[in-house]
């Protein structure tokens, strides 16, 4: 088979690479040269393109760059920007997979040849019947099962997450057995296009006029406080916002544009038991699911544990009370075990 | 079978001649490094440094002490925008490489003068009577003598013509860096202050480059210390470096007068001709109707990506390039093809072919068949 592995540069994708190629297959790596803008994050720098040719190089593979920078802008940095200043969250890191590293890297698949996209994400790709399926990695604390929950079906036909079924400690094994350059470097985490050094407030007021804005008590209606930045704020955020009458950390959980206020209110009150979706950006891996009221496992954040919902196609009812999650941050539902993405729909 | 590959890519930089790599080897064993030193073993360095400089400033029409020897293009380039002294702006190309106009704005910011820019026409030719007129007297001009992507040749003749047609008095500094290997220089070096030529674009080494400046042209060093270079650049000389520039000098030269710098010309027309006569309007060629290098082809496939198309040039043994590249390999949308005022569908689809006096005859329809079934193969997926 003919693989395109995506390289970034780090180690699970240079495992990812080494694992195809002594599969036997032919194998190209390609580095997605996304930002290209200041970064101090590590990502897409001159650097890692340079780790990935190297490992590359020592595979016996061909490696080639591609410059997406300009879809990165279009696709991901951009919504990015508008979705803070209408006071919604997204995950940049969700749409970018969904767009780029899988999106467009299945286009240049198909246009140069390629049967499989590989890449270094903790997942993992089972076959259940005739299907392709997709589940959570065998490391936990790796598992990024949720950042790539909006594979479709057809997708999944076509990926191989090589590293998806071992620990991150047996990664690090397999590279620094075959002596990669990769084998000890550290895990990028931050958002990409945005500085460590220089945070995300400074991001953003280079694209966007921040807004001052009073932080209104629920259920009082009275102003007690102000934020700086209206587009700073997450629902469900509790850093920023003060301490109420008795002590706790008050929780956002409206972002009102329009008076504009941050709308607060005490750790309990702000809890929700339902959620909207938005019935535009469903995603299928499992291609025959009919989601009316279902009782599955749903993920809501990165890293965070799943809950047990009942699933509708435009809302999510929830078996118990959860802190509030900001709108554009995604929903990846799981069977009732636990393992096997359903399906993915962004919060409304 | 070994999978046939052809080096496409000689604009990037020639592989070295085994002549020269032969000259390099006998300067690198036997003599001790530096060439400065009050004893018979430096100056048998010395002797061979002397030697080397003589034959580039025969071979370039210019006297020994117009030769100074610098780390490199970039360097080279760097270092003649610090020429003129007292100046009274800069005008620089907007086509130029990197290695002038960012240089171009660090110097321009350092000298507190202003920085100017040229009108440059679709074929990618700068428009000396559009341009010459808004060159102050007293300024610091950059024109390169051809460009490195299109190989479009630039006016550096006529507009220092104009220049003293206007009465102003400029430096005129030309980087000729993707022109030498197959270019007659002597009109350019007549007429500019300060040439630039680059070693790895002859065949030669890399990180050895020449400046002529000219008698009597101002230069700030960038690198001091040791008063090398007649103090415009310090360091000990990497002897065996320059006897290998001007072994790669002098081949190109003979190049040029043996005829085998027209039969390469022939060669990139015939490559031309065949990618043009099967692929038709899906490919539009820069610079046709221009004075142009005989080593370039630069083509553009509307509704292709460069680099997916190098990708697959790659994989069939075609080594391209899209014209720039960074040093992450991406490529991006040319600024030379920006100043053209050429779309970004065509930008985006571009490539430089770029051939070489090495290029045989055989590679030459091989070329233009994989580039053709390339760009068939991303057109139709």
């Amino acid at each position: 088979m003919k693989v395109l592995v995506a390289m970034s540069g780090g180690v699970d994708s240079s495992v990812a690479a080494a694992l195809v190629a002594e599969a036997g297959h032919e194998v190209a790596g390609v580095t997605l040269k996304l930002w290209g803008g200041e970064s101090d994050t590590g990502c897409c720098s001159v650097a890692d393109v340079e780790d990935a040719r190297r490992v590359a190089a020592q595979l016996g593979i061909d490696h080639h760059v591609l410059n997406l920078t300009e879809e990165f802008d279009h696709f991901v940095v951009d919504p990015y920007v508008a979705a803070h200043a209408a006071g919604t969250t997204p995950n940049p890191c969700v749409e970018c997979n969904r767009h780029l590293k899988f999106g467009m890297l299945f286009d240049v698949a198909d246009r140069l040849g390629f049967d499989m996209v590989a890449t270094g994400h903790h997942a993992r790709i089972a076959t259940v019947g005739d299907e392709a399926v997709l589940q959570r990695g065998a490391d936990a604390n790796k598992d990024q099962s949720y950042v790539v929950g909006m594979l479709q079906a057809e997708h999944l036909k076509r990926v191989l997450f090589p590293v998806g079924v071992m620990e991150k400690s047996e990664v690090r094994a397999i590279a620094t057995e075959r002596g990669l350059r990769t084998a000890s470097k550290a895990e990028s985490q931050d958002v990409c296009f945005i500085e460590r050094s220089k945070g995300r407030r400074n991001f953003l007021s280079t694209r966007l006029t921040l807004t001052p804005a009073a932080i209104v008590d629920q259920d009082s209606g009275t102003v007690v406080g102000e934020v700086e930045a209206l587009e700073l704020i997450t629902v469900g955020q509790r850093q920023g916002l003060g301490v109420d009458s008795d002590g706790n950390r008050r929780v956002a959980v409206t972002i009102d544009r329009s008076r504009p206020a941050v709308v607060v209110t005490t750790p309990e009150q702000a809890q929700v038991t339902s959620l909207r979706l938005d019935p535009s950006t469903w995603t299928f891996a499992v291609p025959t699911a009919e989601l009316n009221g279902d009782s599955l496992r749903v993920q809501l954040r990165s890293h965070a544990p799943s809950v047990e919902a009942r699933v509708f196609p435009d809302h999510l009812e929830l078996s118990k009370a959860i802190d509030p999650i900001a709108a554009g941050q995604l929903c990846v539902m799981f069977d009732a075990s636990d393992t096997t993405v359903i399906a993915s729909a962004v919060i409304a | 079978m070994t999978q046939r590959v052809v080096f496409a890519d000689h604009a990037a930089g020639s592989p070295l001649k085994p002549a020269v790599a032969e000259a390099m080897m006998a300067a690198l064993t036997g003599l001790p490094p530096n060439p400065s030193g009050a004893h018979r073993m430096a100056r048998a360095t010395a002797n061979v440094l002397d030697g080397a400089r003589e034959e580039v400033a025969s071979l370039l029409g210019v006297s020994p002490r117009e030769i100074v020897f610098v780390g490199g293009g970039t360097e080279a380039c760097n270092l003649a925008l610090r020429a003129g002294g007292s100046i009274s702006g800069m005008v620089v190309s907007p086509i130029e490489h990197s290695a002038i106009s960012m240089a171009a704005q660090r110097e321009a910011q350092r000298r507190g003068v202003g920085l100017g820019s040229m009108n440059v026409g679709t074929e990618g030719v700068v428009d000396v009577d559009a341009t010459a007129a808004r060159i102050p007297d007293g300024a610091l001009v950059a024109l390169m003598a051809a460009n490195n992507e299109t190989g479009a040749i630039q006016p550096v003749a006529q507009l220092r013509a104009k220049l003293i047609e206007l009465g102003h008095t400029v430096t005129l500094i030309s980087d000729a860096i993707g022109a030498a290997a197959v270019m007659d220089l002597t009109e350019v070096i007549s007429v500019a202050d300060i040439v630039t030529i680059a070693g790895h674009k002859l065949g030669g080494p890399p990180g050895v480059a020449v400046m002529v400046v000219k008698e009597g042209t101002p230069l700030d060093p960038l690198v001091i210390g040791g008063g090398q270079e007649l103090s415009r650049r310090g360091g000990t000389q990497d002897v065996a470096g320059i006897v290998g520039f001007a072994t790669a000098l002098r081949l190109s030269h003979e190049d040029l007068t043996s005829g085998r710098v027209a039969h390469l010309g022939q060669q990139r027309d015939a490559l031309q001709a065949a990618i043009v006569g099967e692929l038709g309007d899906g490919v539009v060629v820069s610079a046709t109707h221009v004075p142009r290098l005989a080593s370039h082809l630069h083509l553009r496939f509307p509704g292709v990506r460069s680099d997916e198309l190098l990708m697959l040039l790659d994989q069939h043994g075609l080594c391209a390039s899209a014209g720039s590249a960074c040093s992450s390999g991406a490529s991006t949308i040319s600024h030379v093809l920006e100043a053209m005022e050429v779309s970004m569908a065509e930008a985006k689809g571009a490539l430089r072919l770029s051939l070489s006096t090495s290029t045989v005859d055989d590679d030459v329809e091989w070329m233009a068949n994989t580039v053709i079934e390339a760009v068939r193969q991303l057109r139709n997926a």
